[in-house]
């Protein structure tokens, strides 16, 4: 009788694991644009779950209290003390994240930004067939960084957004500048194809590479 | 007397969820890289976060025990390896009674598998219940003590032996979460650790939170095992493992947030040196939630087998014989407890009234009773400044079997960061 039921009891398990691979959740791999309005569900979702969950236990703590890195790590912490799934725990992070900043941007690290430690010529050169290829900067700031009829140049000291310095180049490849034809990761580029570019044109600007 | 957990059990879950782990496909979100948001971040990061508190307790009608401020702080900190491994560990310094009290409350990593499944390895907190893992914190917990049914943690005044400490041990663990849709949640653990072990004797006690014995007393304790005999149980990292048998144990729950959950938990072990006497225990933990209303309550049972000595009336346990490993020729008896808590809360504005009732049963082997009944009621009220951060009153009201007047006022100052 004890057999039988350890074995009900590892057939349910097992069924449970089994059966639940497929999540109710959306999946935040699947869209790409910033300004998707599944975006928008996504986080919806993501405050409901926050607002449902994390009272099981303590009051809920604000978004603002914590900057974006700091809320990363807090979730995966989280992600085993609540006992959530992963997509689970991602949603509520992004949600967080959207929510300590004005712009309803998942994961603009405002003073989180980071240059690295050190550009290297590596990275530079990658940056540059970014620049000339998958990004497609090079159709509106032209071949040699002059700038165009739509495009301001990027090859001088001269920024019409942000310093100049490597953390808001970034910011601007990843989250576009509204209202103008510059889109977030242009070209549908990776982030890591981002941060090459964004060194490529850090280089240049500040005479570190030629063209 | 039979224990109530076949041994090997947990063993057999705790295989099959393992493979599950392994041979479960990852959803598409981990197989595919990181997500939108990951991308942005570096993939280790460290920070410190954690808890504390001060507080002033004065033991009415006591006329001997001085009124005493008391202060914990407790950091955490997270070690962000990757997305998928974070290590975090958790120190507690307590300052309680005139005794000073250092621990490690948890030192694990975690190892996210899938989408499901986390592998835990270290020293953490064991999934039996609620309380030990979630509510304990100083800025969680509505109370400053803990209920009558726990030693230590502001366990102070405690109508009768607790049974259970705030229960943290070394081993590992696997942990899964499986989302049923309409925030409906199954979750189930399983793991494996050290176990308990007989406390050494309260003159060579550090004076750690997972001891038992005569320290239960002043809220140190942890599950004591009474009727003459010295020792109770300690839990923990306090000492090493005496015997080959590792207690093994498991936590089932289901959970409709925030309106209702409610889990199941069990654990054994062997805990003398020639694994011949064996201590279990389950729980069940039921809370729910309308509006302004927090309700929480946990039943518990445990069992502990204890060996008669012959120059002692009654029972007792036999602490030289499993010092040495062998029974001696006495009868083994099993010591089994009950007790229970009961909590509510209602919110209102900054202000949140509180009364949480905790009720101890005769403990009983055979027929005889070696450890007395208690009751306790504590009338509290919190005003919260911030989310994590609370001014606690406490009237604690303790109806023991012994005439002993320990009540108690307790005011508390705590909080998150």
């Amino acid at each position: 009788m004890r057999l039988l039921a350890s074995s009900l009891l590892l057939f349910v398990i097992a069924y449970l694991g089994l059966a639940s691979q497929t999540s109710v959740l959306p999946e935040p791999g699947d869209e790409i644009a910033l300004s998707d309005t599944t975006l928008a569900a996504r986080i919806g979702l993501g405050a409901e779950l926050f607002s449902r969950t994390c009272q099981r236990c303590h009051n809920p703590r604000g978004p603002a209290e914590r900057t974006d890195r700091e809320w990363v790590i807090i979730m995966q912490h989280m992600q085993t003390r609540a006992n959530l799934t992963r997509g689970q725990a991602r949603l509520v992070r992004d949600f967080l994240l959207a929510s300590n900043d004005a712009d309803l941007v998942p994961g603009r690290l405002r003073s989180d930004l980071e240059t690295p430690t050190e550009i290297t010529d590596d990275l530079i050169a990658k940056g540059r067939l970014v620049y000339q290829g998958a990004g497609t900067c090079f159709a509106c700031h032209g071949g040699n960084l002059e700038g165009g009829p739509i495009a301001p140049s990027l090859s001088d000291a001269q920024w019409k957004n942000g310093s100049g310095d490597y953390a808001d180049i970034l910011g601007i490849i990843r989250n576009g500048v509204p209202g103008t034809a510059m889109a977030a990761y242009p070209g549908g580029i990776t982030d890591e194809q981002a941060q090459q570019v964004a060194a490529y044109v850090w280089a240049v600007s500040h005479g570190r590479v030629d063209r | 007397m039979k224990q109530p957990l076949p041994h090997h059990l947990p063993f057999w879950i705790g295989l099959v969820l393992f493979a599950l782990a392994g041979i479960v496909p990852a959803s598409g979100q981990e197989a595919d890289g990181p997500s939108d948001a990951d991308r942005f971040f570096p993939r280790q990061g460290f920070m410190l976060t954690g808890y504390g508190g001060a507080g002033y307790n004065v033991l009415l009608a006591d006329g001997e025990t001085p009124n005493n401020f008391s202060t914990i702080f407790a950091p955490i900190m997270l070690f962000q390896i990757s997305d998928r491994f974070l290590f975090e560990g958790e120190f507690e310094f307590e300052i309680e009674e005139g005794v000073t009290a250092t621990d490690l409350e948890y030192a694990q990593l975690d190892v996210s598998l899938n989408d499901h499944f986390t592998l835990v390895a270290g020293k953490f907190l064991l999934p039996f219940a609620n309380f030990s893992e979630r509510f304990h914190p100083t800025w969680i917990n509505r109370l400053p003590s803990v209920p009558a049914v726990y030693g230590s943690h502001g366990a102070a005044a405690a109508p009768t032996d607790p049974m259970l400490p705030i229960l943290s041990d070394i081993g590992v663990q696997l942990r899964g979460a499986f989302d049923l849709g309409n925030f409906q949640t199954v979750t189930a653990e399983v793991f494996v650790t050290q176990g308990p072990v007989v406390a050494p004797d309260e003159e060579e006690s550090a004076g750690g939170h997972d001891e038992g014995g005569p320290l239960a007393a002043a809220g140190k304790g942890a599950a004591i095992l009474s009727g003459g005999g010295a020792g109770g149980l300690a839990f923990g990292s306090n000492t090493s493992d005496n015997n080959n048998n590792k207690m093994v144990g498991g936590r089932l729950g289901f959970s409709i947030s925030p309106y209702f959950e409610a889990n199941v938990s069990g654990m054994t072990a062997a805990y003398d040196a020639a694994g011949d006497l064996n201590f279990s225990a389950l729980a069940l933990h039921l809370e729910g939630r309308h509006g302004p209303f927090t309700l929480h309550s946990e039943f518990i049972r445990t069992w502990q087998d204890l060996l008669e000595e012959e120059d002692h009336e009654g029972l007792a346990a036999a602490k030289g014989a499993s010092a040495t490993g062998a029974l001696n020729e006495g009868l083994v008896e099993t010591l089994a407890r009950s007790g229970y808590w009961v909590q509510l809360a209602y919110r209102t504005g900054p202000w949140q009234p509180v009364v949480r009732w905790s009720q101890l049963f005769d403990g009983k082997a055979g027929s005889e009773t070696l450890t007395d009944a208690g009751r306790q009621l504590a009338l509290g009220l919190d005003y919260w400044f911030e989310p994590s951060f609370v001014l606690k009153l406490e009237y604690l009201i303790n109806d023991e079997e012994v005439d002993i007047d320990n009540n108690r006022l307790a005011l508390q100052l705590a909080f998150g960061f």
